[in-house]
């Protein structure tokens, strides 16, 4: 009896020691410290579960493209979303269609609109936002009624990416200065595959648009021509940034790496680390400068990261608020008027976010 | 290893032998006992009820809320006799409360337990210490600390085969800062069990 006794106590006492020997061994996040830390997010009235394609605002309020449009004041302490009355984009059945772009163009707004089967479309503009809202529809023949996927607004260009949904479908990008009458962009019939972002290298006055596997840059953007280098990964490319604040054209892909090149694209080098979670790479999408010495990146389902200083790469810390940490971003919108840095992020199914401080990882909001 | 580490290592590591010792030498006790056991007797127990979360404590002593709300807590727990007052066992459990933003965290505590058993017939006062790790999980981290669990419970005799009792457990979770993390991000969780149990004997 004694001995079963002793037998008992030193496999106790192994037992102990060895979970206390690889209860030490850990090093992830102290989460103990992390729920203390934790703060309650402040929550509009806006659905959490919107997919938030484009953002702007015109001053007075802030608009969000979700399908329908949704506006709010930009006064401080504003709290309710409403929706906004659109006329003049109504399908052949009368419903009014569906507007997954929305971007602000010499003082005009322009947004691309789909029935919801898909069968009616095209761009529209108008030349003031409100509560309702009448729109135009543009008159170019190669734009009007047609499949809008993209509007860019680039150095005083307004950038339309056309669908042409015949099987496979063929993308193709027009360009207007004025709003009112486009050019096609010759170079980028890019057969099946969208064109995605678009900038302008200022120290070298040169253009760049990319697609999802193949870089172009030019003088203006009716002699864009296909660079080499960097060359996309099978995953694609995800966006693509000019920074003045640190002279680097960045480029961002679908497998955790972001280049960049200091002289026009001639040279191109990995900005940090490649970006990993869980040993799966991070799918990198478009940019956006937040201020002098920080750029946001979109990604896929992680959130996004921050460049700092133009060579380091991190991803946002705070992981208390789901929504926005395992977001899959669609675009960016720094207001640069009512709210000066105010930072908004559209999401895909988790809203819109905003950050009046957004140095702050825990100053978020969900609108 | 860290001053704290090995005085926890030196505490664990004599904290039961000291239990059986004080156990074999009070055993005399109680002429109302009903059911005897002996060595070789076991239990078997299946435990639930309310998770308090209570403070966590910085190792140099400062004082934080936890933002955590009251959780749940299940366990089942298996223990065999060494004499009739003295049972020594394995408990594995699982716990969940909610943060300020409702997300979940996770404790997985897997212990082993000491008791000494005070008899009143037709109840059963066990006095016990758990010691053991604990997984804890929350968003993406996943973190493994040492603990303790001192506690007692009030067991009421149905029959020689079946007990019903309610426990009060304090949890005690040593989550040390390591890595790279900041030393004063290390701290220690404080919680509190209250728990039914319904236990039956074999």
């Amino acid at each position: 009896m004694k001995r079963v006794k002793i037998e008992l106590f030193f496999i106790a006492a192994t037992a102990v020691l060895t979970m206390f020997i690889y209860s030490c061994t850990d090093s992830s996040s102290p989460i103990f410290y992390t729920l203390e830390n934790e703060k309650q997010v402040v929550d509009t009235s806006l659905d959490n579960s919107l997919s938030v394609h484009s953002f702007v605002t015109d001053g007075t309020n802030y608009y969000a493209a979700a399908g329908s449009i949704f506006y709010r004041s930009v006064q401080a302490g504003s709290q309710t979303w409403n929706k906004v009355t659109s006329s003049g984009v109504s399908d052949a059945s009368g419903t009014t269609m569906l507007c997954n772009k929305l971007v602000e163009f010499n003082g005009k707004y322009y947004a691309a609109f789909i029935s919801q089967d898909g069968n009616t479309h095209g761009l529209y503009s108008t030349d003031s936002l409100g509560s309702s809202i009448t729109w135009t529809k543009a008159t170019y023949e190669e734009i009007s009624d047609k499949q809008i996927t993209n509007i860019i607004v680039v150095n005083g260009n307004l950038l339309a990416v056309r669908l042409e949904s015949t099987n496979p479908g063929t993308y193709y990008l027009y360009y207007s200065s004025d709003g009112a009458s486009f050019t096609e962009a010759t170079a980028l019939s890019e057969g099946p595959v969208p064109i995605i972002d678009a900038a302008y290298d200022n120290a070298s006055s040169e253009y760049w648009v990319m697609t999802e596997n193949k870089l172009f840059k030019g003088s203006d953007l009716s002699g864009l021509t296909e660079t080499a280098s960097p060359t996309a990964p099978p995953e694609g490319f995800g966006g693509i940034i000019y920074s003045a604040d640190f002279s680097k054209l960045f480029v961002s892909t679908q497998n955790g790496i972001i280049y960049g090149s200091d002289d026009n694209g001639a040279a191109w080098s990995q900005v940090g680390d490649t970006a990993k979670v869980s040993d799966k790479s991070v799918p990198f999408g478009g940019f956006a400068k937040i201020d002098n010495s920080t750029i946001f990146v979109a990604t896929k389902g992680y959130g996004f990261y921050i460049i700092t200083g133009g060579t380091v790469i991190s991803r946002f810390t705070n992981s208390t608020i789901s929504g926005l940490y395992n977001a899959v971003i669609n675009s960016f919108y720094v207001d640069s008027s009512a709210n000066l840095g105010t930072v908004f992020i559209c999401t895909s199914g988790s809203g819109l976010w905003s950050n009046a401080t957004p140095n702050d990882d825990t100053a978020w909001k969900w609108e | 290893m860290k001053r704290i580490d090995r005085f926890i290592l030196t505490f664990t590591l004599l904290i039961i032998p000291a239990i059986t010792v004080v156990a074999q030498d009070s055993g005399k006790q109680n002429p109302e006992l009903g059911a005897v056991y002996s060595l070789g007797d076991q239990t078997l127990s299946i435990n639930g009820g309310l998770f308090v979360p209570l403070f966590f404590q910085e190792f140099t002593g400062a004082v934080h809320v936890t933002n955590l709300t009251p959780g749940g807590v299940g366990s089942l727990q298996w223990n065999t006799y060494l004499k009739r007052n003295i049972t020594l066992g394995i408990e594995v459990g699982g716990v969940f409360a909610f943060s300020p933003n409702f997300n979940m965290l996770l404790l997985l505590p897997i212990t082993v337990k000491a008791s000494y058993i005070f008899t009143y017939f037709p109840f059963d006062f066990p006095v016990f210490l758990g010691t053991g790790i604990d997984i804890a999980k929350y968003q993406d981290n996943i973190h493994v600390d040492f603990m303790l669990k001192p506690g007692f419970s009030t067991y009421w005799r149905y029959n020689t085969s079946w007990s019903f009792g309610v426990n009060t457990v304090y949890w005690w979770i040593l989550q040390p800062a390591t890595g790279n993390q900041p030393k004063d991000e290390g701290r220690m969780g404080n919680f509190l069990e209250i728990s039914l149990s319904a236990l039956y004997h074999f």
